[in-house]
């Protein structure tokens, strides 16, 4: 159905768009001096309004014939070859209005090439009007796909959100606490706390679009605690934010596989002494960079050292930014070295 | 009594704790040495030659498949490991038992008693 007749308030408002018109018929009516002031409106304003209701037959022209499928000959020659029929139309029915109104023919007569001219341009119009109507449909509708689209990336981010807690990351605190109960009773409970602490921030995270980076960086410091207690004097953490970049906004859980893998990867394999430093700038753009250096043993097989973590992360980034973020990893010597950068973005309070 | 000696390879030092606990219980169980990385375990293992290895597999320098290449058959290994993904590949190099962390005491004992009893256990090697 047309979209103008699908809601009264809309014809309403079209037909009162027909009113400029009617009444710029009547005054070239009126100069043109063939017939009086009164006759001129008597006879334009029925014209334009029941015309209108003529000129939205162009909105099925307009439908088969789309603006961005359809070449520019082709599309001129439809309208202008269409365009004298309602020409025609509006002469026979000013013709009709005017007998109604009692205007002699004769004293018409003079001003039928005015009123073809008039018919065949309002209807050019009509279809001008009509490609925009289309047009801001084709919008509406694009709007509707995307906000589906993202809803639909959402979804799966909060799939891959649920992947990022690595299982065995449990299993082996589990198993230090099970160490620490008859060890270190006190330990132990303290380890269980920040365990739960961990776990309880990171399923709150997964409702929300995005978080802080500073609020990214305490759940990291967490997951760090508990690892620490794990690893012992192999882990040191180092941290390196500047105070500027806090309230970048980050998808939460983004940082978490990264981290992740600088422990499984990196300081899992090293023998002592492993570094894990987190540093976050802004970058000369706006935006925020945040590194994750860890040391490794170069002489790990390959395998050993490559999660899985990198391309959720990368993909995470894709689906939010675009070509906005990037994420670029490497080894350097005994430093392997993840840099995220994220485009300026304020974090909106939770 | 025949005494057996145990070596415990683990590169976390909670986890080697839990084992020393768990095998403290057993007397007749001497701990022969404590490593926390693969180079460690295939030297002690060549020095001491125990009779029953509990072997992590993720590690620094060696993974636990990679130590038990390089020691070949002579001892009764049990796996013990958050990842259950490596049940087969233990099966294949005739380990004793797998011991996914945590564990329980009970689970611990069966294992233990599978691979310690009077050093009877059936002995681990690279399959041939």
């Amino acid at each position: 159905m047309h979209p103008i007749l699908a809601k009264p308030g809309r014809l309403a408002l079209y037909q009162l768009g027909w009113g400029p018109f009617s009444a710029l018929l009547t005054l070239l009516l009126g100069y043109a001096g063939h017939l009086s002031w009164g006759e001129s409106a008597a006879l334009a304003v029925p014209l334009c309004h029941v015309y209108a209701f003529l000129c939205l037959s162009s909105w099925y022209v307009c439908r088969v014939t789309p603006l961005r499928t359809t070449t520019v000959p082709r599309l001129l020659f439809t309208h202008l070859a269409a365009a004298p029929i309602p020409g025609g139309l509006y002469v026979l029915l000013a013709k009709f209005i005017a007998r109604l109104v009692s205007i002699p023919p004769e004293r018409l007569a003079p001003d039928l090439p005015l009123l073809y001219g008039a018919g065949v341009l309002l209807y050019l119009l009509s279809v001008a009007f009509h490609y925009v109507l289309l047009a801001m449909e084709a919008s509406r509708e694009a709007e509707r796909r995307e906000a589906e689209a993202r809803v639909l990336a959402g979804d799966a981010e909060l799939r891959a959100l649920k992947a990022q807690i690595n299982p065995h990351f449990l299993y082996n605190s589990l198993n230090s606490i099970s160490a620490l109960t008859s060890l270190d009773p006190a330990r132990a409970r303290h380890m269980c706390i920040l365990l739960s602490d961990f776990l309880r921030s990171t399923l709150g995270m997964g409702e929300r679009q995005s978080i802080s980076l500073s609020e990214e960086l305490d759940l990291v410091r967490r997951y760090l605690e508990i690892e620490k207690i794990r690893f012992g004097a192999r882990l040191a953490v180092e941290e390196q934010v500047a105070a500027d970049c806090g309230e970048q906004a980050v998808p939460p859980l983004l940082l978490q596989p990264l981290v992740e893998n600088a422990v499984v990867h990196g300081i899992a394999n090293v023998v002592e002494n492993g570094v894990l430093r987190l540093s976050a700038a802004r970058t000369a753009s706006g935006g925020t960079a945040i590194t994750i250096e860890n040391s490794f043993d170069p002489d790990a097989p390959r395998a050993r050292r490559n999660g899985f973590g990198q391309s959720i992360v990368r993909k995470r980034l894709a689906t939010r930014y675009g070509s906005r973020a990037t994420l670029h990893a490497a080894a350097q010597g005994e430093v392997y070295r993840a840099e995220i950068i994220l485009p300026p973005e304020e974090a909106q309070p939770a | 009594m025949t005494r057996i000696s145990a070596v415990i390879v683990d590169d976390e030092e909670l986890a080697r704790a839990l084992l020393r606990e768990m095998l403290g219980r057993h007397p007749e169980i001497e701990i022969a040495a404590e490593c926390a990385n693969g180079f460690e375990a295939v030297k002690a293992v060549a020095e001491r030659k125990p009779d029953l290895l509990f072997l992590d597999v993720q590690m620094p320098k060696l993974d636990g498949f990679e130590v038990l290449e390089l020691i070949g058959a002579g001892v009764a290994v049990i796996f013990v490991t958050a990842y259950d993904t490596y049940a087969m590949r233990a099966f294949d190099v005739h380990a004793v038992d797998y011991l996914l962390k945590p564990f329980s005491e009970e689970r611990f004992e069966a294992a233990r008693g599978g691979g310690g009893e009077g050093g009877e256990g059936r002995r681990a090697g690279k399959d041939t």
